[in-house]
């Protein structure tokens, strides 16, 4: 075999190979739209990634067309907690590296901060899931929001409050960034509606023993109290020895937000009936949305699993992201694709909702409620309804 | 009236927080004053002894005040076990050699906690009969605060007693003040060690178990925690017991007062007075010059 020979064969030779590797990735790899999810999957706040993930793989299960023909998968990446440096680091490589259209997922306030002048520039819709800081939205014009802000939950609480004739009620805080946006949420709030904020107490972050800080609640005497902690070791702890120490006993309303979530309230137990709490959803609405949701759910998951916030952030997140696919073909358009949401109104499990043209954040009924204990359940009853509440924040601070 | 009673109930709320703090503490006191050694895995005895209650309580389905005493003595077992192993070589070490060995001693415990029960925080389940407040005269108490305050008292009241009036404490002291002439005399210095050794972790153990409510269980809880002791130690002063009820006993309503009084620097307080204490008697309320 001479030298000529050997390099037709060679170049023979590595045209099979591509052939081949065409052929073998062919079809799927050229119609396969993949969306980028980036959460926390491990770590301390596994359940939001967990939750997160059952809800996208319940979408995608009930909507199998959802891209027009294109199957749609959907890559997991691990942000493993409020990491910002590795929210961007993990959305560049999505953007980058696998040219996804659309990114979806995230928790947190600071590590949705973190992505934002990454999407703006890559010009790729961003479906944050959960963040609780209002202006968030604000940040990047391929934001959209579908949870809930610590504004949207706490004006709506505050005003109850105040239609039960509470005059005077005290705001108990976790001393850290959202825990300070819950006290000016409230205190505009219940101001505004008549009533009177008695006392402000700001608790350090990690505290566990509650007691003096209780102790001062029982001695300013008001009609209520309105609480915003971390959801989980802090807000457990809070609402256990608030019951413990007698203060519903005496009189003293406990009113919260997220924290009186169902997933949450269990590890709280009995303790936790009678609390009052403003949020967007819970496993127990009654309609038929959600009734059709949560069955489907448990279906899947398990009967004793119920969805929570994060489940219902991603559910409604992947409907977003299936419409901006449809608009797109499943191409990267980041323009046409925030186009197409804006104003975009369905009839999510939490009720009817929408996009809203403006801020880009979602607009929805909150629901006051009061925990009970129903056939040995912890479950959240309905009041009363405040429909369609856009955050009070965003509407006073136009961009 | 209704300021009496919050005085009242802060009150006890203090002093249970000081007699968890003294139980915990008492064993660092007498390890670090008494036998010189710096060991700074003692607050990881006392979570041990919680996560031995809480695997107990959790698996086994028993109740806090059962698990209570086997808790107790599985770490006075588990530090017996160190003290005649691990300990060993600790002792015949620097004082740097002794922080860190005993600073990794409690990483390890620390992940070994994290393996096994996750990061979770727990608190133990109080039995029935002591959940839920007592109110006496317009004054709430949480039962199973005041539940707490009773134990530390009469453990406070025996340690005394066998100190000051037993055979085994006046060894203890003979041991050291004067280890070579406590030898000389026919002590076995070093099983009075090994024994207090263990006695201090188990006190340790009971000072975590009973005090979930205020010190939840995680497996930073070694670390978290041990700034807490070390100030009641280095307060009371060296070796002293006295001293440590005595620094326990101020820190803890301190804290408690002060998180009530001015919340804003509540967290803060604490560290402030210890500061300014240690300013007046380096060596501590009753330490040895």
């Amino acid at each position: 075999m001479n030298l000529k020979e050997l390099r037709r064969y060679t170049h023979s030779l590595l045209c099979l190979v591509v052939a081949c590797a065409a052929a073998f990735s062919g079809p799927s790899a050229a119609d396969d739209v993949k969306v980028g999810v980036v959460a926390s999957f491990s770590g301390p706040y596994a359940t939001w990634g967990e939750q997160f993930k059952q809800a996208i793989e319940l979408f995608l299960e009930q909507h199998k067309d959802m891209a027009g023909s294109d199957k749609v998968s959907v890559l997991y990446r691990d942000n493993g907690g409020p990491n910002a440096q590795r929210a961007r680091q993990l959305s560049q490589e999505l953007v980058v590296r696998d040219s996804v259209p659309v990114l979806a997922g995230l928790e947190f306030t600071p590590t949705s901060l973190a992505v934002a002048d990454l999407v703006t520039e890559a010009k790729v819709p961003f479906v944050i899931f959960n963040a609780g800081t209002s202006g968030v939205v604000q940040k990047s014009p391929m934001f959209v929001r579908t949870g809930f802000t610590q504004w949207s939950v706490a004006v709506p609480a505050a005003k109850w409050a105040a239609q039960q004739g509470m005059k005077s009620c005290v705001i108990v805080a976790a001393d850290y960034g959202p825990g300070l946006d819950g006290i000016d949420a409230y205190t505009k709030g219940f101001t505004e509606a008549g009533g009177k904020i008695a006392e402000t107490i700001k608790v350090p972050l990690g505290t566990n023993d509650f007691s003096s800080y209780l102790e001062r609640v029982r001695a300013a005497s008001p009609q209520c109290t309105f609480m915003f902690m971390p959801v989980g070791p802090m807000s457990v702890g809070f609402i256990k020895s608030y019951t413990e120490r007698g203060l519903s006993k005496a009189g003293i309303q406990l009113i919260t937000g997220a924290e009186a979530d169902e997933r949450d309230i269990a590890s709280v137990g009995d303790a936790a009936v009678g609390v009052v709490s403003a949020l967007h959803y819970g496993p127990y609405l009654d309609n038929p949305a959600n009734k059709a949701f949560v069955s489907a759910y448990q279906a899947k998951y398990g009967k004793d699993v119920v969805p929570g916030i994060a489940a219902i952030a991603a559910y409604d997140g992947m409907y977003v992201v299936s419409q901006m696919l449809k608009a797109t073909g499943g191409k990267r358009d980041g323009a046409k694709a925030i186009e197409a949401v804006k104003g975009l109104k369905w009839d999510s499990p939490r009720g009817p909702v929408m996009i809203d043209p403006k801020t880009r954040d979602i607009v929805q009924n909150i629901y006051l409620r009061r925990v009970e204990k129903v056939d040995g359940k912890l479950v959240n009853k309905v009041l009363a309804t405040f429909p369609a509440v856009k955050d009070p924040w965003l509407e006073a601070h136009p961009q | 009236m209704a300021q009496l009673a919050t005085l009242a109930t802060l009150l006890i709320d203090g002093i249970a927080l000081s007699m968890v703090l003294f139980l915990i503490s008492i064993g660092m006191t007498v390890t670090l004053g008494i036998m010189r050694v710096v060991n700074l895995a003692h607050c990881a005895f006392a979570m041990v002894g919680g996560y031995l209650a809480f695997a107990l309580m959790d698996r086994a389905s028993l109740g806090l005040l059962a698990a209570l005493p086997i808790g107790v003595l599985g770490t006075m077992a588990i530090g017996a076990v160190l003290e005649r192993t691990i300990y060993r070589w600790v002792y015949g070490t620097s004082e740097l050699g002794q922080i860190l060995m005993t600073i990794g001693l409690t990483f390890v415990m620390i992940a070994a906690a994290n393996l096994v029960f996750g990061s979770n925080l727990h608190s133990l389940a109080v039995p029935s009969v002591l959940a839920g407040s007592l109110e006496a005269g317009g004054v709430t108490l949480s039962a199973y605060r005041a539940f707490l305050v009773v134990v530390a008292a009469v453990i406070a009241g025996v340690l005394w007693v066998v100190m000051e009036y037993t055979n085994v404490g006046a060894r203890l002291r003979a041991s050291v003040d004067n280890p070579r002439v406590a030898r000389a005399v026919g002590i076995n210095v070093p099983r009075v060690m090994a024994a207090t050794f263990a006695v201090g972790c188990g006190l340790a153990a009971l000072g975590g178990i009973l005090g979930t409510q205020m010190l939840p269980l995680e497996p930073w809880y070694a670390l978290k925690h041990l700034v807490l002791v070390l100030m009641v130690v280095a307060v009371g002063g060296l070796g002293s017991i006295k001293g440590s009820f005595l620094a326990a006993f101020l820190l803890g309503l301190i804290d408690t007062f002060g998180r009530f009084w001015v919340p804003a620097l509540g967290a803060f307080l604490i560290y402030l007075v210890v500061v300014a204490l240690l300013v007046w008697r380096p060596q501590g309320l009753y330490g040895r010059t």
